[in-house]
């Protein structure tokens, strides 16, 4: 409570830019409005998408900048709900701002407005947008904004934000209510309620009149406890005395009456009018077949295999016009450039080379992984995923998960940061623990990459299925992880499924658009910045290595990044590293920082291995011939994505050697070496390395704060540990019969190392059941 | 909305026994008090009417209230106490 006068200490100086905050249930559509108020000018945090924390971007408003501030939704300031809403609750009580703009789902007015009756009780100024008007109407209803806006005394604007309707008018009248400030008519209870919070008012001094009654009526209703002994002893009187005069617990009289507001308003607003619409008959039929008790799992499965494999397809007509013309303007281009201005051979083999290929390398993963990002916004739209974690719910909850440990897990397909972020939508601390560890192995768009480059050169004609298969591994460990530690270290009940479903909704083309550009910006900012200093650092790196006259400059096959790299070989030589594909390891130790480097590693040893070729093409480049070939690959590559359509698939070519297929396609020199360096099947073990190792940097500092070193700590021995077994056994299965002792003994080794491994787990699991749960049966005792 | 004509003494049984498609209001909901706060903050609380759009089944039901679709699991379908109303 004392962070409120700190707060309003530090926001005063600021104040010249009026604040608005967007407040409302979840699934109300304010992130929508967000997007419709601010478009571009946001700065997006870490990761846009399930907004589980504040975002702020900003808007003019009769020509004066003015901040807008979009929380995660909350249905009650009183308490309840995962983190993220606590995240809402704290700012919206705690934060002077100039105006909360209140967005209700006007299908589902009487429960979005409980929050509005609780916002009317803070004082602050409000507006409430009546959201998704369309959807009302559908249901047959008519709205009356008029007599709304009478009743609650602020101004009421109707509006279909998916569809841009209504924002002009709501410009108009928050410029309006930034002026005037209506504060609107609290709710007022029966009369020995009011009276208890008169005196409990006066109990719990300071702050503002609004902010007191607040913290009173939260004190009377049991989600906020008392402060003080005295005031302990005031609570309880008046418990007391309201319960002998109305013969009810004072909290039920407070949400009574709370309902009861709403009931009455929403009947202000609404009015029964025609007949329901086709869209209540469409989302029926519709609920029919996706929560079929057979049927959901599978269409889950489905969906996401095609938003892979689609993605991978449509988004390979491309690649190879992004690679290729950016290689010819980047690489070619700007070394000619340099040639032409006359920079030494080295200084422009770094730049050209260095950064200039590893940004090469970036732009040409644009197409899949922006598309990637395009159907899972799509996905996020539409309504679908509340009913997969539905659907998922029985299959979790064997695991000892919840159902909608599901949501984090998809948003880890884009990045493992916000999908640990992500996981404080769940209530239960044990289920929270459990999905944040389980987010690691959800396949990131970093190591998307990585596989990229791989499947273009090993599986270019089934590269969706490795992709996909990769995908659903990452899925299957990290739901083994859970069941696991459910079962051992992490024992006890899962939080029963409860979850709003939202109606299905055909996503707005700019909203998903907005998302998933916002996402694949950060992308690439975030990895064409990782990647374009890596490529510098490791074009030097291996320039310089130990001789007999100590430091010296050398070539690449003796520089001290081959050294160190050629000592680690043999740790991953059981998973099918050869000794002279040490750049293989090194890529797999800057990868603990950041999956994006991997492939800029390999980039920057490969191309400093193949630096004469290039030189002799900056000399002479055909940068127009080069566009115009990279320009015929799009009508060549979409026929081929056509003709493949009907192909069916298959993980064969998985284990197929043949030469002529991994040079095919191969056209960079960093895609040629790995085409070199491994085979098909090693190829596929070191990408499952990647898939579980380490995931960076970022991940470890976010497991940190939201679940402790300790865990952090396991987490990343675990995957470790666990990617090299994983990686070992496949390869050494696949190549078993070539050395069958040999394999053998690896794979007995991997497979007691686990049984171990669970054992320890169960003990400590044991461990700390003892101390806790004695306690707690203490209680129940008690 | 007008769905509170009892037409005969129902009695009172958990929401999983109810045959599909049914509607029924609620009595009361057992279980902890932060389950209890949790479903009235979404609007599943004594005295509402519901109807069951989905299940029930080994997974749990879905049911919709006023304009809202809810899914919830077999353990809380349980918890959830109802009278059915005839239509």
């Amino acid at each position: 409570m004392s962070a409120c006068h700190e707060n309003q200490g530090r926001a005063a100086p600021v104040l010249s830019e009026q604040s608005i905050v967007l407040a409302g249930n979840p699934n109300c559509g304010k992130t929508t409005v967000f997007n419709l108020l601010t478009g571009a000018h946001q700065q997006v945090g870490n990761w846009p998408g399930v907004t589980v924390e504040k975002r702020s971007g900003s808007l003019q408003l009769a020509k004066k900048k003015v901040s807008v501030i979009d929380l995660p939704g909350v249905y009650s300031l009183m308490g309840g709900g995962g983190e993220d809403q606590r995240v809402a609750r704290d700012f919206l009580l705690d934060t002077p701002v100039d105006l909360i703009v209140n967005i209700v789902d006007a299908s589902n007015l009487e429960r979005h407005l409980a929050l509005t009756a609780e916002l009317l009780e803070t004082g602050h100024p409000m507006l409430l947008i009546m959201n998704m008007t369309d959807e009302a109407e559908a249901r047959g209803w008519k709205l009356h904004c008029a007599e709304l806006e009478n009743a609650l005394g602020i101004p009421v604007v109707p509006m279909v934000a998916r569809k841009n309707k209504g924002r002009d008018y709501l410009l108009q009248r928050m410029i309006e209510a930034l002026q005037k400030k209506p504060q609107g008519h609290p709710i007022v209870y029966p009369a020995p309620v009011e009276e208890a919070l008169q005196t409990l008012g006066t109990a719990i001094s300071g702050q503002t009149t609004a902010r007191t009654r607040v913290d009173a009526l939260r004190l009377l209703d049991g989600s906020a406890q008392p402060s003080s002994e005295q005031n302990a002893k005031i609570l309880k009187d008046l418990r007391r005395h309201i319960e002998l005069i109305s013969d009810e617990d004072p909290a039920d009289l407070v949400m009574d009456r709370r309902f009861s507001w709403a009931h009455d308003m929403a009947g202000i607003a609404l009015q029964a009018h025609g007949k329901k619409g086709l869209r209540e008959k469409i989302n029926h039929h519709l609920d029919r077949i996706v929560l079929n008790e057979w049927l959901g799992v599978p269409i889950f499965l489905l969906v996401l295999y095609l938003v892979f494999v689609v993605s991978f397809s449509g988004g390979n007509i491309f690649l190879d016009f992004f690679d290729q013309a950016s290689a010819a303007l980047l690489i070619h281009g700007t070394g000619h450039l340099l040639l032409l201005a006359g920079l030494p051979d080295w200084l422009i083999s770094v730049i050209a080379g260095g950064v200039g290929g590893g940004l090469n390398l970036v732009i040409s993963f644009i197409p899949p992984i922006g598309l990637t990002f395009l159907f899972l916004a799509f996905l996020d739209d539409s309504g679908y995923m509340a009913r997969a974690a539905y659907a998922m719910d029985r299959l979790m909850r064997r695991m000892g998960l919840p159902g909608n440990a599901l949501v984090p897990m998809v948003i880890g397909f884009g990045c493992n940061v916000p999908a640990i972020m992500g996981a404080r939508i769940i209530e239960d601390p044990r289920g929270r623990i459990l999905t944040v560890l389980m987010q690691p192995f959800m396949s990131c768009s970093a190591r998307l990459t990585i596989y990229m480059a791989f499947a273009v050169v090993f599986f270019r004609s089934n590269g969706g299925q490795v992709v996909f298969a990769l995908y659903v591994l990452g899925i299957l460990v990290a739901l083994l992880t859970a069941w696991l530690l459910g079962k051992t270290a992490l024992r006890g009940e899962t939080m029963p499924f409860v979850m709003e479903l939202p109606p299905y909704r055909l996503p707005s083309f700019r909203s998903v658009v907005l998302q998933s550009w916002q996402r694949l910006k950060v992308f690439i900012f975030r990895v064409g910045k990782v990647i374009a200093v890596i490529g510098l650092v490791l074009f030097i790196l291996p320039g310089i290595g130990w001789t007999s006259q100590g430091l010296r400059s050398t070539d690449i096959d003796h520089s001290l990044l081959a050294q160190g790299s050629r000592a680690l070989v043999p740790i991953f030589a059981p998973m099918g590293i050869k000794t002279d594909n040490w750049p293989a390891v090194s890529g797999l130790v800057a990868g603990a920082a950041a999956k994006e480097i991997v492939i800029g590693t390999l980039n920057g040893i490969y191309q400093r291995q193949n630096a004469a070729d290039l030189m002799a093409d900056y000399r002479q480049p055909d940068i127009i011939g080069q566009l115009r070939d990279a320009l015929l690959t799009i009508p060549a590559n979409a026929l081929t994505f056509v003709r493949t359509l009907d192909d069916p698939l298959g993980l064969s070519a998985m284990t197929s050697t043949s030469a002529t297929e991994q040079a095919s396609g191969a056209e960079s020199a960093t895609l040629q070496a790995i085409a070199a360096g491994f085979t098909p099947l090693s190829a596929f073990a070191y990408l499952v390395f990647v898939l579980l190792y380490v995931p960076c940097a970022s991940t470890m500092g976010a497991l940190r704060r939201e679940v402790g070193w300790g865990w952090m700590g396991f987490s990343l021995l675990y995957g470790t540990g666990l990617a090299w077994g994983t990686s070992t056994l496949i390869f050494q299965a696949g190549t078993f019969a070539a050395h069958p002792a040999a394999s053998l003994a690896w794979i007995a080794g991997i497979l007691t190392s686990f049984g171990l491994l669970i054992i320890a787990l169960r003990i400590y699991g044991r461990r700390q059941e003892a101390s806790p749960a004695a306690s707690v049966k203490k209680q129940a005792a008690a | 909305m007008n769905m509170h004509n009892l037409t005969s003494e129902n009695p009172s049984r958990s929401l999983d026994q109810l045959p599909g498609a049914a509607s029924a209001r609620i009595d009361r909901i057992a279980g902890d008090r932060t389950m209890q706060q949790r479903l009235q903050m979404l609007g599943i609380r004594p005295g509402v009417a519901l109807h069951i759009v989905h299940g029930p089944n080994k997974r749990g039901v879905v049911i919709q209230i006023n304009g809202a679709r809810f899914a919830i699991g077999n353990s809380m379908v349980q918890k959830i106490w109802v009278t059915e109303l005839s239509a």
